[in-house]
């Protein structure tokens, strides 16, 4: 049986992604997709946004941030659901730029807690 | 940098606080997400369970520890809200029954008045350091919590009974005019009441009665 929903990742710390990888690695009801550089992670979303369920990332990723490369996300396909993960309150996005995220975890966040946010979407 | 205003040296430090808190956090996230998969992976084993629940402790103490770093950092701009006193008070009151259950009493007057604050952050801020006396003294002091307007001012009272303090020296709020082996574990959290309330333009000052602390904060309505 495949897996149910898709999962794209992008985090430039690369512990974390690899993180992400291991906790998904066995799951039966998600299958994940890592990036560190968004870049990277913009093309892949370009050829393969249809079957993308969930993205989540990082805010701070360099160059680009979690809330601009959302925006590009959206841009090519707003059908997703997205998160942003930040370090602080987020104090620096706006009301209005907060409404595109169905959720902003706070870190350290858990895995299980973000699984959790999923399951009601799947309920 | 002792002669420097504590305000002046924490905005020389923000940066670096934040930049520090940032580090600390993206590890602490890892420690976190592979102690989370061994608890998953071994929820049946009392022993490795023991050892998982004491990472979990630790890591949850380190996290806290993040967030007044956070807060004091350049990284967590203060989000202005217009909140009613009452409103502002019963948030704080969930965070002392948190920390202290029932050892702490409030009264409030003026409660329908309005202020302009970013509530969050200011109730992390005198959460730290309710919850930092509770730990250093074993979850026996108790809380007095006044608060009324005056002069277009809200003016809050916290009085700490059975805190360890026989005395109170200048630079109280002050890490950087005490000597290394002089900081105590409620450092960070003064600190960070400090700069929140500065932050607010607010005053802040404190007095040592008998082993007792009493704070006293005044912030401007608007």
């Amino acid at each position: 049986m495949g897996k149910l929903k898709t999962i794209l990742f992008v985090d430039d710390e690369v512990m974390l992604t690899e993180l992400a990888e291991c906790f998904f690695e066995d799951h039966d009801d998600y299958d994940i997709v890592v990036f560190n550089d968004p870049e990277s992670s913009l093309d892949y979303f370009k050829n393969n946004h249809n079957s993308i369920d969930y993205v989540v990332c990082d805010h701070q990723l360099g160059e680009l941030s979690g809330l601009e490369l959302t925006e590009k996300f959206i841009a090519i396909n707003e059908r997703a659901d997205y998160y942003l993960i930040t370090g602080n309150f987020a104090s620096d996005i706006s009301s209005s730029e907060k409404q595109i995220f169905k959720e902003i975890l706070i870190k350290p966040f858990s895995f299980t807690e973000l699984c959790s946010l999923f399951d009601n979407k799947l309920a | 940098m002792k002669n420097i205003e504590l305000k002046h040296k924490l905005d020389l430090l923000e940066p670096l606080m934040g930049f520090i808190a940032h580090k600390l956090n993206n590890s602490l996230a890892i420690i976190n997400g592979y102690t989370e998969m061994i608890q998953l992976e071994n929820s049946n084993n009392e022993k490795v369970m023991d050892k998982v629940n004491k990472i979990t402790q630790s890591s949850n103490r380190m996290s806290d520890f993040i967030l007044q770093l956070l807060l004091l950092s350049d990284r967590c701009p203060l989000a202005f809200k217009c909140i009613k006193v009452e409103k502002f008070i019963e948030m704080l009151s969930v965070n002392m029954k948190d920390i202290l259950n029932n050892r702490f009493n409030i009264k409030a007057t003026d409660t329908k008045r309005s202020l302009i604050i970013d509530a969050d952050q200011f109730g992390i801020a005198m959460s730290s350091l309710i919850n930092v006396f509770n730990n250093i003294t074993d979850n026996k002091c108790t809380l007095e919590f006044l608060s009324k307007i005056s002069d277009d001012e809200l003016i809050i009272t916290l009085s700490f009974a059975k805190t360890r303090y026989k005395f109170i020296d200048e630079g109280f709020f002050d890490p950087f005019s005490k000597e290394s082996g002089d900081l105590k574990e409620d450092c960070l959290a003064l600190l960070l009441l400090y700069s929140m309330v500065k932050k607010h333009k607010g005053t802040i000052d404190v007095k040592c009665i008998d082993n007792n602390l009493k704070f006293e904060i005044n912030l401007p309505l608007k």
